[in-house]
């Protein structure tokens, strides 16, 4: 099997005694689109955290890419996490910036051209139902329009592998329906999807694996 | 990369420029007083270093010693490591000051200069150091023959140099305490600004940029305002100096009194420690800030 991740007996302890994982294991495979869900607390955005090195394992072992996260260095990290492309619950806008600069983001820390980057972020806007919106500041937009601009950054450079908590958590049915065909494109064209929701009608219509988190145990491996 | 760099940076000061201006006042005020009791402690010492100056060992010669034996004894005296200058006042010259001294010319009426000494003033080099040496100087140049009496002012630079110390000891203390608070000061501000910041560097760290790429600008950005609070400082400190150049003017009549400013190695030490202390704090504050 071509596994991009694997996970490894992770438990994460939060100082001084939370259990957010306790011994969760599972792989996924290049292209799969993969479901993790699980109650409020259940340790779904923690384990989305340790897989793109936000926090580490208190003990256990990632592997993306066959490479140990635990062995990266401090200089490693960023190179990690530009083959990602993460969807926060928060969605961690910059606020006082517009939705462009916000996309564009992605890509200015890549070092691409001006015109490269403007014709990329336009397209992914267009994609996610924001275009004539790229001047607006972040900070006016509603909830919906930011979880969009947050996955429009996310997938704008073409990550290996997409991380997605609670990326329609704000969004009403046609527009879930959009984002979710957005991934099923992405799915399509290679990408690797986690993605984690508490909402079951994301899933039970498609066949995809799903992965259930309870108390920080994973139920079903 | 460079042009990068400016630009983002641009971005940044234009964005919060009432942040970046507030801070860089506060860091250049904390400077400027900081540097003007710099500037008043370099001034104290060269005032001090100044009056003692004025102290000179007076040798009297015994009256009639010839031109000749006084050349040798000036030379001989010369030969003395801690002495800057010795100067020849003859009797004629003595006499005048006497006169001068006691203003009554009646008093100094039936003198000749016959009778008075001749005399020679030694200066030194660095006067207060001689201090605790003088007596033993004097004691060993009264052994010269042609030598009629040694007189100083002991107890004038003693109280000078009691002076002196006692300055020297309030305003180091103080130095040290402005220095201390103008550092933590400095060091608080750089922080504030950063703290203003910590979610954005946050979030660049969280979505793939390197450090290099999240700290350039808050570096660039750190070494600006160095300079700029340095500058403001000095050109404030320049101004207070011309005023007060001209309001000491004749205050110690007789003393010309020279306030002297900072040279230019003084200013690059000063703007280079500036610039070091705002760099290291914006370099650590922000990299607590890296989510790696
Ligand atoms: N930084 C933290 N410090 C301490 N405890 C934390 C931290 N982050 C999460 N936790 C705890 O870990 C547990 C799992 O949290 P997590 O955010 O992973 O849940 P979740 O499944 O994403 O929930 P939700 O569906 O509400 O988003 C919770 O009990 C939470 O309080
Ligand atoms: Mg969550």
């Amino acid at each position: 099997m071509d596994y991009i991740l694997r996970v490894e007996r992770v438990t994460k302890i939060y100082e001084p005694n939370i259990k957010a994982l306790d011994e969760v294991s599972f792989a996924v495979e290049k292209g799969e689109l993969l479901f993790i869900t699980g109650p409020s607390g259940a340790g779904k955005s923690t384990l989305l955290k340790l897989l793109f090195r936000a926090e580490k394992p208190t003990t256990g072992e990632i592997y993306f890419q066959d490479k140990a996260l635990s062995q990266l260095s401090r200089r490693e990290v960023p190179f990690l996490r530009r083959r990602m492309g993460v969807v926060f619950q928060d969605f961690k806008l910059l606020e006082s910036r517009t939705v462009f600069e916000n996309v564009a983001l992605a890509l200015e820390i890549l070092g691409l051209s001006t015109g490269e980057i403007k014709k990329r972020v336009l397209d992914i806007l267009e994609a996610v139902g924001l275009s004539g919106r790229e001047r607006q500041l972040a900070k006016e937009l509603s909830g919906g329009e930011k979880q969009r601009v947050a996955l429009a950054r996310a997938v704008v450079n073409k990550p290996k592998l997409l991380l997605a908590d609670e990326p329609t958590g704000n969004l009403d049915a046609k527009r879930t329906e959009e984002v979710m065909n957005l991934f099923e494109d992405l799915v399509a064209q290679g990408t690797t999807v986690i993605l984690a929701t508490h909402d079951q009608a994301l899933f039970v219509d498609r066949h995809q694996r799903v992965l259930v988190l309870d108390q920080g145990r994973l139920l079903n491996p | 990369m460079i042009k990068n760099l400016i630009r983002r940076t641009w971005r940044e000061l234009t964005s919060a420029s009432p942040l970046y201006l507030m801070s860089t006042l506060t860091i250049t005020l904390s400077l400027t007083i900081f540097s003007f009791f710099v500037l008043l402690y370099v001034n104290l010492e060269d005032f001090t270093n100044h009056l003692a100056r004025e102290l000179v060992l007076n040798v009297y010669l015994r009256p009639g010693t010839d031109l000749k034996e006084c050349q040798n004894l000036v030379k001989e005296l010369e030969k003395l490591p801690e002495v800057a200058k010795v100067s020849y006042i003859n009797s004629q010259k003595v006499l005048k000051d006497l006169q001068k001294l006691f203003e009554d010319q009646d008093l100094l009426a039936g003198v000749s200069p016959d009778f008075l000494p001749p005399l020679l003033e030694v200066s030194f080099k660095r006067p207060f150091s001689v201090l605790y040496a003088l007596p033993r100087m004097a004691e060993e140049i009264k052994r010269d023959p042609h030598v009629f009496k040694v007189q100083y002012a002991k107890s004038w630079l003693e109280r000078l140099a009691g002076l002196k110390r006692f300055l020297e000891i309030l305003s180091l203390t103080g130095l040290g305490l402005l220095g201390g608070a103008t550092l933590f000061i400095a060091a608080a501000t750089v922080r504030l600004v950063l703290l203003q910041r910590q979610e954005e560097l946050e979030i660049l760290s969280l979505v793939g940029a390197t450090a290099g790429f999240i700290q350039g600008p808050v570096l660039l950005l750190a070494f600006i305002q160095a300079l700029l609070a340095t500058g403001g400082s000095l050109l404030i400190l320049w101004v207070i100096h011309l005023y007060l150049t001209q309001a000491l003017e004749g205050i110690f009549p007789g003393i010309t009194v020279q306030i002297s400013f900072f040279g230019p190695k003084e200013i690059l030490i000063l703007a280079g420690g500036v610039v070091l202390l705002c760099l290291n704090g914006s370099y650590w504050a922000s990299r607590r800030f890296l989510r790696y």
